[in-house]
C-alpha cells in the first residue's frame, strides 16, 4: 500500500517536471551577434497583400495584453492606447519607419505641398488639413471637419481632466473652410505638431459635444465610436475587450479579420503558457530573459524590433558630487554598456549613446560618446578632479563623498539588474552606490519631484526631434536640473525648424552638448519582443507610442 | 447574547474610525504623489496634471482630504478611482463576484478536506498516513503559489490540454460564459488557493486534536469503555474545533480581499489583483475602500468567532 502511494506521488511529480521541462524550449545561443553592437532585429513577418499571398477575410485573433485599459478615451488614458488604436484614428499616424502617414487626412501637410504656411516674423504657422470625404463613424454618421474642431475644443476645455493635452494650446483657432478642409492657426511654429493632437485620435462631435468628458460612464469613454478598422463590441471588466470588423471601413486594404479580442493577462509566464496552448495569438512585452522560451515556439513567430524608447541612468545635478561634470563623465566611462546588454539581456537591446533612437530618423549616425567604456580614463578623470580615495575605497573631496543612492522601480527585474551591474562598475572607480526600489508611482513621483540622487528608468516617445521637455532648462521632465543654455537654445531652434535636414544638423550639435555634460547616460535603445501567430500577415511592428495596433486594418490570417 | 452583540457592534464604530485614520495616514506617508507619475508621459502637460490633482482634491491639505473622504463614505460616496475615474463602490462590486467565486470555492474545498485530514493525522499519529499528510501539508505551505500555478498550467493546459490556462470564461464557443465553462476555468486556481488553506488548517486541526486526545476527560471516556469513534466524535471533536474556529474565521476576510498571486497567475479578475494594481498606482480611494471593507470583515469575523465559542463550549458565556 505504502509503495503504491509513493509510486503515485512520484508519478505525479514526474508528470509535473516533464511538463515544465519539455515546454521550456531550452536553447543555446542568444540573439546577439556577439559584437555588442546590438541585437539581431528580426525581420517582421509582413508579406504585403500585394505579395505572393492574397489576403483573405475571416479569422479571429486573441491578443494577450499585460494590463487592462483604464478608459477607452485616448486623451484621458494613463496607459498606452493599444486597444484604442484599432478603433480610433487620427488625421496622421507614425508608421513602422516613424514617418507620419495620412489616415483621416488626405496627405501629410508640409511646406512643400502648401499644407503648412509659416509666418516666421510672428513665430506662427497655419496648417491646412484636407480630410478624406469617404469616412464614416462606426455609428454611421459622416466624418467631417466639425469632428476635428470638436476634438480640439474638448481638449482646450480646462474642465476635462485629460492627461494628454499636449499641443492643444498651441492652436488659437480653427477655420472650417468646408466639410473636408480645416485650417489650424498655430500660435507657435511647431514641427512636431503631430505628436499628440489629432494623431492620438479624432473624436466624433455628435458623441462628445455637450457631454461631460470626465464622466466614466459617458459612452465615448467606455465604448468609443471611432472610424478605425475595428468596432467596439464588448468590454468584460477584468477579462477582455472584443472588437469586430468595421465592414464600412473606407480603406482599400482591409480590414480582414472578423474580430480581435484583447484578453488581460498580467503575468508574463501565463501569457507564454497561453501562447503555447494556442489560447492567444499575439502578445508583446516579453522580457529579455524569456526570449529563449518564445523564439522557437511552435506556431508562432517571435519578432524583436526597435522602439523609440531608451533606458537611462539619470543623475541629479543638484546633488553635491553629481554637479561635477568630471564625476558624471567618469561614471559614463566606467559603464561597459556592451557587456551589460550582452550579459544581462542576451544582447537583445542595443547599447546606445544618444537620446535619439536608431529607429528615429533624427538620430546621429555613427555617433559614439566621448565617454565610452574606459575604466582607466574614468579613474584618471576623478584623480585629476581631486576626488581622492579614502580608507574605505570611496572617493571624497571637500567633505563630499561619492556615495549615492540609485532608485529604480520594483517589480521590473530589468532595472534592478542594471543597478546591480552599475554598482559593481562604479565600485571600481571609488564610487559607492546603494539601490532603493520603489513602487512605480512612488518612483515616478520621487523622480519628478527631484527627490533622488541617481535614477534608472525609461522613456517611450512620439516620433520627432524635440527633447526640450526632457533636457532643456525648465523642461517638465528635466528632473535633474541640468542647465545648459546653449543646449536649450538649440532645443528652441529644433522645436521651430521645419526643414528636416536643418533639424538633423541642430540635433547633431545639441548632441555634442549633451555628451559633453551628460545630464543623463543613455544605457541602451530598447528593443521589444513580441510574439505573433505565424499565420498572421500584414503586421508591422510600430516603434512609437502609437503602439503596434495603430495600423491593424491590413492584418489577415493565412490559411 | 443580544446585549453582548450590540455592545460589540457599538464598540466597533470608534475602532473603525481609528483604523481609517491609521490607514489614511499610512497611505499618505507613502512617498510620492499618485498623479505626478502621469508626468512621465511626454504628451502630458503640467497644467493638465495640476487640473487632475485639483479635480481629485489632492491640492487640499491631508486632513481636509481625509474629512472629505470620511464624509463621502458615510453618505455612500466612496470616491472615484484615480486610474479609471469610476466610482470605487462600482469597481469593488465588479470584482467581488469573481473573488467570492474563487476564494469561496477554495475555502469550501479546504474546509471539507483540511479538518478530516488533520483529525485523521492526529488519530493515526506517527503512522504512515500521518507522515504522508504532514509531508503534503508541509509542501503545501512551502510551495509558492505562482510556481505551483504555473506547473499546473503547463501540465493541464499546455501538455494535456484538459483545462484553459487562465481567465474566467472562454472567449468563443457555444458554452462560453456558462456555468460549466466558468467551472473549468475555476479548477486550477481553486486548487492552488485551497492548497494554502488546506496545508495550514490541517496542521492546526491535527495539533489541536492531538492536544485534546491527551486530556484527562478523554482518558476517562476511554476508561468508561466508550468506543473510539464515540470518543473522537462526541468528546474530542467539539473541543478540538474551538481554536480552529479562530483561525478559520480570521481567514474569512481573505475571501473578500482575494488572493493576489493566484488571481494574477490565472488572470482571474478579482479583488486580489485589483488591490495589487491599486497599490502599485497609489490609487488611494480604491485602497481605502478595500481596506475599510476588510477592517469591517475582520471585526465581524471576530464577533462571529466569539459567538461560535459560546455555541461550541457551554462554559463560555457573554
Amino acid at each position: 500500500m505504502k509503495k503504491k502511494v509513493f509510486a503515485l506521488l512520484l508519478a505525479l511529480m514526474l508528470a509535473v517536471c516533464t511538463a515544465c521541462g519539455t515546454d521550456n524550449n531550452p536553447s543555446s545561443g542568444s540573439p546577439s551577434d556577439g559584437d555588442g553592437s546590438g541585437a539581431n532585429v528580426s525581420e517582421p513577418n509582413t508579406p504585403s497583400p500585394a505579395g505572393d499571398e492574397t489576403p483573405r477575410k475571416g479569422g479571429d485573433i486573441v491578443v494577450g495584453l499585460s494590463y487592462e485599459p483604464d478608459t477607452m478615451n485616448v486623451y484621458s488614458t494613463h496607459l498606452l492606447g493599444d486597444v484604442q488604436a484599432m478603433m480610433v484614428e487620427g488625421l496622421l499616424v507614425p508608421n513602422s519607419e516613424m514617418e507620419y502617414v495620412p489616415v483621416l487626412a488626405k496627405e501629410v501637410p508640409t511646406v512643400e505641398n502648401g499644407g503648412i504656411v509659416m509666418d516666421e516674423a510672428a513665430g506662427t504657422m497655419d496648417i491646412t488639413y484636407h480630410l478624406r470625404d469617404d469616412v464614416q463613424w462606426h455609428c454611421g454618421e459622416k466624418f467631417t471637419a466639425a469632428d476635428v474642431v470638436a476634438t480640439w475644443e474638448a481638449l482646450c476645455n480646462p474642465d476635462w481632466e485629460a492627461e494628454s493635452k499636449d499641443g492643444a494650446s498651441d492652436i488659437d483657432s480653427i477655420d472650417v473652410i468646408n466639410d473636408y478642409t480645416v485650417v489650424c492657426h498655430y500660435n507657435v511654429i511647431s514641427p512636431d505638431y503631430a505628436q499628440t493632437l489629432f494623431t492620438f485620435g479624432i473624436m466624433p462631435a455628435h458623441d462628445i459635444v455637450g457631454k461631460d468628458m470626465n464622466d466614466p460612464n459617458n459612452g465615448y469613454n467606455n465604448a468609443p465610436c471611432g472610424t478605425g478598422p475595428f468596432v467596439f463590441s464588448e468590454w468584460v471588466s477584468g477579462e477582455y475587450i472584443k472588437l469586430t470588423r468595421n465592414d464600412n471601413y473606407y480603406g482599400d486594404n482591409g480590414p480582414y479579420l472578423d474580430s480581435v479580442t484583447v484578453r488581460f493577462v498580467t503575468d508574463e509566464n501565463t501569457r507564454i503558457n497561453m501562447l503555447k496552448s494556442g489560447e492567444i495569438d499575439f502578445t508583446y512585452g516579453i522580457s529579455f530573459a524569456n526570449y529563449d522560451q518564445v523564439k522557437d515556439l511552435a506556431g508562432c513567430t517571435a519578432i524583436v524590433h526597435g522602439l523609440n524608447s531608451w533606458r537611462y541612468f539619470d543623475m541629479n545635478h543638484n546633488v553635491p558630487g553629481l554637479d561635477d561634470v568630471n564625476v558624471r563623465r567618469a561614471i559614463a566611462c566606467a559603464i561597459d554598456k556592451d557587456a551589460l546588454v550582452n550579459q544581462l539581456f542576451s544582447g537583445i537591446p542595443q547599447a546606445w549613446d544618444q537620446p535619439w533612437m536608431p529607429s528615429d530618423p533624427f538620430h546621429v549616425e555613427g555617433f559614439t560618446s566621448e565617454w565610452s567604456f574606459d575604466m582607466d580614463k574614468a579613474n584618471q578623470l576623478l584623480d585629476d578632479a581631486g576626488w581622492v580615495k579614502g580608507s574605505d575605497g570611496v572617493r571624497a573631496k571637500d567633505g563630499i563623498r561619492l556615495d549615492f543612492t540609485v532608485i529604480c522601480r520594483s517589480g521590473t527585474a530589468t532595472d534592478g539588474f542594471i543597478a546591480q551591474v552599475i554598482t559593481s562598475y562604479l565600485s571600481q572607480i571609488g564610487i559607492k552606490l546603494s539601490t532603493e526600489e520603489y513602487a512605480s508611482s512612488t518612483w515616478s513621483a520621487k523622480m519628478y519631484d527631484g527627490d533622488y540622487q541617481l535614477g534608472i528608468g525609461g522613456y517611450i516617445t512620439s516620433p520627432g526631434a524635440t527633447r526640450s521637455k526632457m533636457y532643456a532648462i525648465g523642461g517638465a521632465l528635466n528632473r535633474g536640473g541640468w542647465e545648459n543654455q546653449a543646449f536649450t537654445d538649440l532645443c528652441e531652434k529644433i522645436d521651430k525648424e521645419l526643414d528636416a535636414e536643418a533639424r538633423k544638423a541642430q540635433v547633431a550639435e545639441a548632441l555634442t552638448y549633451f555628451d559633453s555634460e551628460l545630464p543623463q547616460i543613455v544605457i541602451y535603445a530598447t528593443n521589444e519582443i513580441l510574439v505573433v501567430n505565424e499565420k498572421l500577415r500584414g503586421f508591422e511592428p510600430n516603434p512609437t507610442n502609437m503602439t503596434n495596433f495603430c495600423q491593424s486594418a491590413g492584418w489577415w490570417l493565412a490559411e | 447574547m443580544l446585549k453582548y452583540i450590540i455592545k460589540r457592534v457599538l464598540k466597533a464604530i470608534p475602532m473603525l474610525l481609528a483604523v481609517s485614520v491609521v490607514i489614511y495616514a499610512l497611505l499618505q506617508a507613502m512617498p510620492g504623489d499618485p498623479i505626478d507619475m502621469y508626468l512621465e508621459n511626454p504628451s502630458a502637460t503640467p497644467e493638465a496634471i495640476e487640473a487632475i490633482k485639483k479635480a481629485y482634491g489632492l491640492d487640499q491639505p491631508v486632513h481636509i482630504q481625509y474629512l472629505n473622504w470620511l464624509k463621502g463614505i458615510v453618505t455612500g460616496d466612496w470616491g472615484r478611482s484615480f486610474m479609471t475615474r469610476r466610482p470605487v463602490l462600482e469597481l469593488i462590486g465588479e470584482k467581488l463576484a469573481p473573488t467570492l467565486q474563487l476564494s469561496g470555492t477554495a475555502f469550501l474545498i479546504a474546509l471539507v478536506i483540511a479538518i478530516p485530514l488533520g483529525i485523521s493525522g492526529a488519530i493515526h499519529k506517527g503512522k504512515f498516513f500521518d507522515n504522508a499528510t504532514s509531508t503534503m501539508t508541509f509542501l503545501g505551505i512551502s510551495m509558492p503559489a505562482f510556481w505551483f500555478g504555473t506547473m499546473l498550467q503547463l501540465l493541464f493546459a499546455v501538455k494535456l490540454e484538459w483545462l484553459p490556462t487562465a481567465g474566467r470564461t472562454s472567449l468563443t464557443g457555444g458554452g462560453a460564459g456558462s456555468f460549466a465553462d466558468v467551472l473549468r476555468h475555476l479548477i486550477m486556481p481553486a486548487i492552488v488557493l485551497s492548497l494554502i488553506y488546506i496545508a495550514s488548517w490541517a496542521r492546526y486541526a491535527r495539533s489541536n486534536f492531538i492536544e485534546v486526545l491527551n486530556q484527562d476527560y478523554i482518558r476517562t471516556a476511554r476508561a468508561k469503555g466508550l468506543r473510539e469513534k464515540t470518543v473522537y466524535t462526541v468528546h474530542a471533536l467539539r473541543n478540538a474545533l474551538i481554536p480552529l474556529v479562530t483561525v478559520v474565521m480570521l481567514d474569512i476576510p481573505a475571501i473578500f480581499s482575494g488572493a493576489v498571486v493566484t488571481e494574477t497567475v490565472f488572470a482571474w479578475p478579482g479583488m486580489g489583483s485589483f488591490f495589487n494594481d491599486a497599490l502599485n498606482k497609489q490609487d488611494f480611494p480604491v485602497l481605502m475602500g478595500i481596506l475599510m471593507i476588510n477592517a469591517v470583515l475582520v471585526i465581524i469575523s471576530n464577533l462571529v468567532a466569539d459567538i461560535l465559542y459560546a455555541i461550541l463550549d457551554p462554559r463560555i458565556k457573554y
